[in-house]
């Protein structure tokens, strides 16, 4: 569904925020993306999005060569990719509905088929009631899952999401991971770009580990992820705080 | 899922241009009225104009030449006085040749029923050829030579001519021609102000929706959906705009007449807004509107 081959990034500043990073993430897997500040965690989901363009080698999302990918068929491509971020990235001036319906709007599908499917979504995710609602009115657990419905109400292969428990308490970021769990036992590929050692415990799917732009791991976390679970690993995670 | 209907995607973009209206009034109120006040001085300048060119229309259709042959005039002769005045760029097509009973006829209608019955066997009639000059070609002096030129020729008794205002008419003339350089130039000016007022205050629109488009362009909006709004709110602002500009230009224009019509001397009658320029002021008002749209997402999309 996802591979890379030999990828690297590189900024206009001569920053590399990926080096050489050679990555397979199968049909319907679940992997967190992890390492600490500048690992080059949202670079590589900007590059899965073709928000930025790789320098060197090769990405596949989606059947879809990036390296080669027309800048009019951009769209299309991230039609493929429900993404989550870590400010929830919400249009105020919308109620949850409109903000969930978006997504399906740019579609161009009838309103009565939007209306179907954005309250079937709300309602899987624990949200109908709230359809017209301001995001302003929701916690910050209730807009994360307002993203979420908007990232999945297209049904798109892939979900990715930036750091989504990054503004929860812990009790919520275990919700939210939950759902993003039951996402993926339907089908969906799903990335999540996280340093929360404690909820890749938890949840213990295939970690994939960088730093300074390199993988240095890829595997599950208790082979990852050094020290005792739900500890946070002093020598990668120390510059979390900076 | 089922695919996408050119009604629904319409909806949604008449949607999408209301909730810009609604989200931002003010903007789409600038932009109305900077279209309408562009379209106000452009259409009172072919206002202008158009007067201009009929006043002066009026005025040369004085400037008739009426050249009176001889009573034994022959067919050659007149060819040749036809054929001379067909070569010269100063004369209005078509010359008309009336026979003496031509003329005769016409005299009788001038004269009137009463003074006609009259006066039946002492109306005279004369061959005659007459012309206009176009005013155009009043810019050169060469329309002088042509009744002496006439007069050369056999057959020809006498010509009449009014070239005495004909001087008048050349500074006038001038006078057209210099606005209407003039205005054109201003127009221009005017145009390219309104382009870029309009596309200044859509770009406010632009980018305080920013983050809406950051999100479309996320959940894999394609360009077209982002500008189409964008494009009808600059239809609808060109729209109202350019009708609002017909309604303030028929106005002052109707006024305009209304007090002129008072000044008997003048005896002037002001063509009131015509047809043709209704719908260029209409199309403008629109093209504005989307040259203005068009520029200004164009440029935020593509940086």
């Amino acid at each position: 569904m996802i591979q890379l081959f030999h990828v690297t990034k590189r900024y206009a500043n001569g920053i590399e925020a990926l080096r050489d990073v050679t990555l397979r993430i199968h049909e319907g897997e679940f992997i967190f993306l992890s390492g600490p500040s500048g690992a080059g965690k949202t670079t590589f989901i900007k590059l899965l999005m073709a928000i930025e363009q790789a320098n060197e080698g090769e990405i596949l999302v989606a059947g879809r060569n990036l390296s080669v990918l027309r800048k009019n068929a951009i769209p299309y491509l991230r039609r493929n990719i429900g993404v989550v971020w870590q400010d929830f990235k919400l249009l105020s001036n919308r109620n949850v509905f409109d903000n969930v319906a978006i997504a399906l709007e740019v579609l161009g599908l009838p309103r009565k088929q939007v209306r179907r499917r954005v309250l079937q979504v709300l309602e899987m995710v624990g949200l109908d009631r709230y359809a017209k609602s301001m995001p302003h009115w929701l916690s910050g657990g209730e807009k994360q899952r307002v993203a979420i419905a908007r990232a999945i109400v297209n049904e798109p292969p892939i979900l990715v999401a930036d750091e989504p428990t990054g503004n929860l308490d812990p009790d919520l970021s275990v919700e939210i991971m939950q759902t993003l769990m039951d996402i993926q036992a339907r089908g969906t590929t799903v990335v999540v770009a996280t340093h929360d050692r404690g909820l890749m415990d938890r949840f213990g799917q295939r970690v994939v580990l960088l730093n300074k732009g390199f993988l240095i791991e890829d595997g599950s976390p208790g082979v990852v992820l050094p020290g005792a679970p739900g500890q946070t690993d002093g020598r990668l995670f120390m510059e979390e705080g900076n | 899922m089922k695919s996408p209907s050119l009604m629904s995607q319409s909806t949604l973009v008449a949607r999408e241009a209301w909730k810009n209206v609604r989200a931002a009034p003010v903007v789409t109120l600038v932009a109305i009225m900077t279209i309408a006040v562009s379209l106000v001085m452009v259409g009172l300048f072919g206002f202008v104009m158009i007067n201009g060119q009929k006043l002066m229309d009026s005025m040369v259709q004085d400037l008739s030449v009426t050249v009176y042959l001889e009573q034994g005039v022959n067919k050659e002769e007149v060819e040749e006085v036809l054929s001379y005045l067909k070569d010269r760029p100063e004369v209005a097509k078509p010359t008309r040749f009336l026979t003496a009973a031509q003329d005769r006829q016409r005299n009788l209608e001038l004269l009137g029923e009463e003074l006609a019955r009259d006066l039946k066997n002492d109306v005279p009639g004369q061959p005659c050829i007459e012309f206009q000059l176009r005013s155009q070609d009043l810019r050169t002096e060469d329309f002088r030579n042509i009744p002496k030129r006439l007069m050369e020729f056999k057959g020809v008794e006498s010509v009449q001519d009014l070239l005495y205002i004909a001087e008048d008419l050349r500074v006038l003339l001038a006078l057209i021609e210099l606005t209407r350089l003039t205005g054109f130039i201003l127009c221009i000016m005017i145009l390219a102000a309104a382009i870029f007022f309009t596309f200044s205050t859509i770009k406010l629109a632009v980018y305080a929706r920013q983050d809406e488009i950051e999100v479309l362009r996320l959940v894999g909006a394609t360009n077209g959906f982002i500008r189409a709004p964008f494009y009808v709110e600059g239809f609808v602002a060109g729209l109202i705009g350019s009708i609002l500009a017909i309604a303030i230009v028929a106005t002052i224009s109707s006024q305009l007449q209304t007090h002129l019509s008072e000044v008997q001397s003048l005896n002037l009658y002001l063509e009131q807004m015509p047809q043709g320029m209704t719908v260029w002021l209409l199309g403008g008002g629109v093209l504005l509107g989307l040259l203005g749209s068009a520029l200004s997402v164009g440029r935020y999309l593509r940086s």
